[in-house]
């Protein structure tokens, strides 16, 4: 890969644990969490509620302060930045979120949503020409010109997520972080907004962080996945080697339990992961998956596993990974030879559950 | 009015909902007949603004104030639309369960979860609060949840997400209920966590006889419950086939193009998503013809004058449409 855009460098994001209000405790929502996105590299976020994705987002952006760690936009850290300069370098990140009505301001034309942007950041530009800019963006996102001088709530879910989309692309973003930004869309809605997110990344050769809970849209944009657990990076694949031979526990009992568009039984929840959620805070000092696990061992209560390269690109962060049953493929025609060294596990009895085909 | 046993668990036929806001009509629901067979899983699958969820609101008569409701819903026979207080009361809740989407505002926040349950034998069953109890601990267990008498005790923003939708299914069973509607259930947890109810929906049907109406927008999801499905697109019903037989081969346009656009975890991985042109209509909007026209890559000028009546194919199925996909 060349050059990354953007380093995250062993992040860290504390929150106080304690509803009292004096006590010094603290809790860490993101955990040594280290990546990089280069441009015109798409990354995929995923992991349940809670484990992290939004809070790890927000503090690259500096929008909640981080405990430790770097945000490294090409070679300067964000995170220690004076607030002027942030400002300014604010205009190459910037971040689609998930309600696309309520990231809209009711009270401002679609124009002025969109000029905005460009009042802050190219304040010498003018009217005329800003004028050409927007009705170009409109025009990029595949709405019509004559749609600014519109108010927000005059839209659909789907063409408000375009506008949103439209706002963030106006001041020329090397990086867009894109939070559950087609969560709340319908199906049929859905596929159109991830293309479009891949259109201008093609064009416009921007780095892109996608955050979503939604594997089957993350296998579509994604190149490479970052799995988070607990806020911690428990693992982080190329796509096809996510998909085909994913290593961690918990990746594995996500793939597993995400419906497909057919028929087939899924597993057994029990056999894909113990049965309570424990709170996080429980899991002090061991892995923190420990308390859902089905494969875990003695090792993996006193001591956090950390990220090892297991294959090219791919790093998995447990102890027993090489004791698991091997990977059960979603798909053998897919699977391909990235497969081929995993299947030399012989022992794949736990996992067969996952691997029920259609009824008839 | 009395129960027949031998009747569909539910019969809706001929269901129009119509809202009335400043003069101007909106029809979210428009002629819509299904039956859902006693012990059966009947899938509803649809996207936003089809009318999915107004049609089991308007069969519990749960409708907005400003909505009117016209046809017929029975319940084993028996008339539940515009039917007086006495005969809903009598079957809402005990015979008639449902459970919502969001599972913290089904909830009461001030009432510890013991309470809302028991409540409910207490005034369906007239029994004691004391086997109240007892049937709403066994009930908590029943739905998986891990230290049951803890929980009783508990206010619902202590649960997370997951355990407050087994209390609600837990709620939504303690009654014994024929039918269960599931209005979305799974749509606010995390799949891990959907995985989990799912199977308690599946553990629960094959325990006791219960009737599941599964209402999502997720084929997927349908796929793993149902034994029947049916498809709607503005208001009306498009398709409807046992569940086998609509995956493997989806006849309406509209069916066949939602399945395309649900995002696959197997398969080539295409840069492109598969993507149905178009918005999905307004409920407000009036159609000449197929209200899919707009949108159908098989529609021809008949489409959008002649609207395509809802027929019988083959041996269990029903569709409308003029140009289906070819088999």
């Amino acid at each position: 890969m060349s050059e990354p855009l953007l380093e995250v460098k062993n992040l860290r994001v504390e929150f106080a644990a304690a509803r009292d209000p004096l006590s010094a405790e603290v809790f860490a929502a993101i955990d040594d969490v280290s990546f990089e996105i280069g441009a015109g590299e798409t990354l995929g976020l995923v992991g349940e509620s809670g484990s992290g994705k939004s809070t790890l987002a927000r503090a690259i952006l500096r929008l909640i302060p981080a405990a430790r760690g770097q945000v490294l936009w090409r070679g300067r850290n964000l995170l220690t930045m004076g607030a002027q300069e942030l400002r300014s370098e604010r205009r190459n990140l910037q971040l689609v979120f998930q309600d696309p009505l309520a990231s809209l301001d009711p009270r401002m034309r679609i124009g002025e949503i969109l000029g905005e942007p460009l009042e802050i950041f190219e304040p010498s530009l003018s009217a005329t020409d800003r004028q050409i800019r927007i009705e170009r963006m409109l025009g990029k996102v595949g709405l019509a010109a004559e749609f600014a001088r519109r108010f927000p709530h005059e839209f659909s879910g789907g063409q408000c997520q375009r506008i949103a989309i439209a706002r963030a692309m106006m001041p020329g973003p090397r990086i867009l972080i894109c939070d559950e930004a087609v969560s709340s869309l319908d199906v049929s809605i859905q596929g159109q907004i991830v293309n479009l997110l891949g259109d201008l990344q093609r064009e416009l050769g921007m780095g892109m962080l996608f955050i979503s809970h939604n594997l089957g849209v993350v296998r579509h944009i994604s190149r490479r996945v970052l799995v988070l657990f607990g806020g911690s990076a428990v693992e982080l694949a190329p796509r096809e080697r996510l998909f085909a031979a994913a290593a961690h526990p918990y990746t594995r009992a996500l793939l597993a339990a995400t419906p497909g568009a057919h028929p087939q039984p899924l597993a057994a929840p029990a056999e894909l992961l113990a049965a309570e959620a424990a709170p996080a805070e429980q899991t002090s000092g061991g892995c923190v998956f420990f308390d859902r696990c089905i494969h875990r061992a003695g090792e993996c209560r006193i001591s956090a596993p950390r990220l090892e390269q297991i294959a090219e690109l791919h790093f998995v962060a447990c102890h027993r990974w090489r004791q698991l049953p091997a990977a059960a493929p979603a798909d053998e025609a897919a699977a391909g030879a990235a497969l081929t060294e995993f299947l030399d596990d012989a022992d794949s009895a736990i996992l067969a559950p996952m691997n029920r085909r259609p009824q008839p | 009015m009395s129960t027949d046993l031998a009747a569909p668990a539910l019969a809706i036929d001929e269901l129009s909902v119509e809202y009335l806001r400043g003069g101007t009509a909106t029809t979210p629901v428009r002629e819509v007949s299904l039956t859902v067979a006693a012990g059966e899983c009947l899938g509803v699958v649809g996207e936003s603004g089809s009318g999915k969820s107004q049609i089991f609101l308007a069969a519990m008569d749960l409708l907005a104030a400003n909505a009117h409701a016209s046809g017929s819903v029975r319940f084993f026979g028996r008339e539940l639309l515009a039917a007086p207080r006495s005969v809903l009361d009598a079957v809402r809740g005990s015979k008639l369960a449902m459970v919502f989407q969001d599972p913290l505002s089904a909830l009461t926040p001030h009432l510890k979860i013991g309470v809302q349950m028991a409540e409910l034998l207490v005034c369906h069953r007239a029994t004691s609060w004391r086997e109240a109890d007892a049937a709403a601990l066994a009930m908590l267990r029943k739905v998986g949840i891990a230290d049951p008498w803890r929980r009783l005790g508990q206010y619902p923003h202590e649960l997370s997400g997951g355990m407050r939708q087994r209390v609600l299914i837990g709620m939504s069973l303690l009654c014994e209920p024929d039918l269960l509607i599931a209005d979305e259930p799974t749509t606010a947890l995390d799949v891990t966590v959907q995985a989990q109810v799912l199977e308690l929906l599946r553990a629960m049907r094959r325990d006791s006889c219960l009737g599941i109406v599964l209402i999502s927008h997720d084929f997927g999801l349908v796929a793993g419950l149902a034994d029947r499905i049916v498809v709607l697109y503005a208001g009306r019903v498009v398709e409807s086939a046992p569940a086998a037989q609509l995956f493997a081969c989806p006849r309406h346009p509209y069916t066949a193009a939602l399945m395309q656009c649900s995002p696959a975890l197997t398969g080539f991985a295409q840069e492109r998503m598969p993507t149905l042109a178009g918005q999905p209509p307004n409920p407000a909007d009036r159609f000449d013809g197929c209200a899919f026209a707009p949108r159908c890559s098989n529609a021809t000028p008949r489409c959008r004058v002649e609207r395509p009546l809802l027929e019988t194919v083959g041996a269990a199925a029903q569709l409308a449409c003029h140009n289906p996909m070819s088999t």
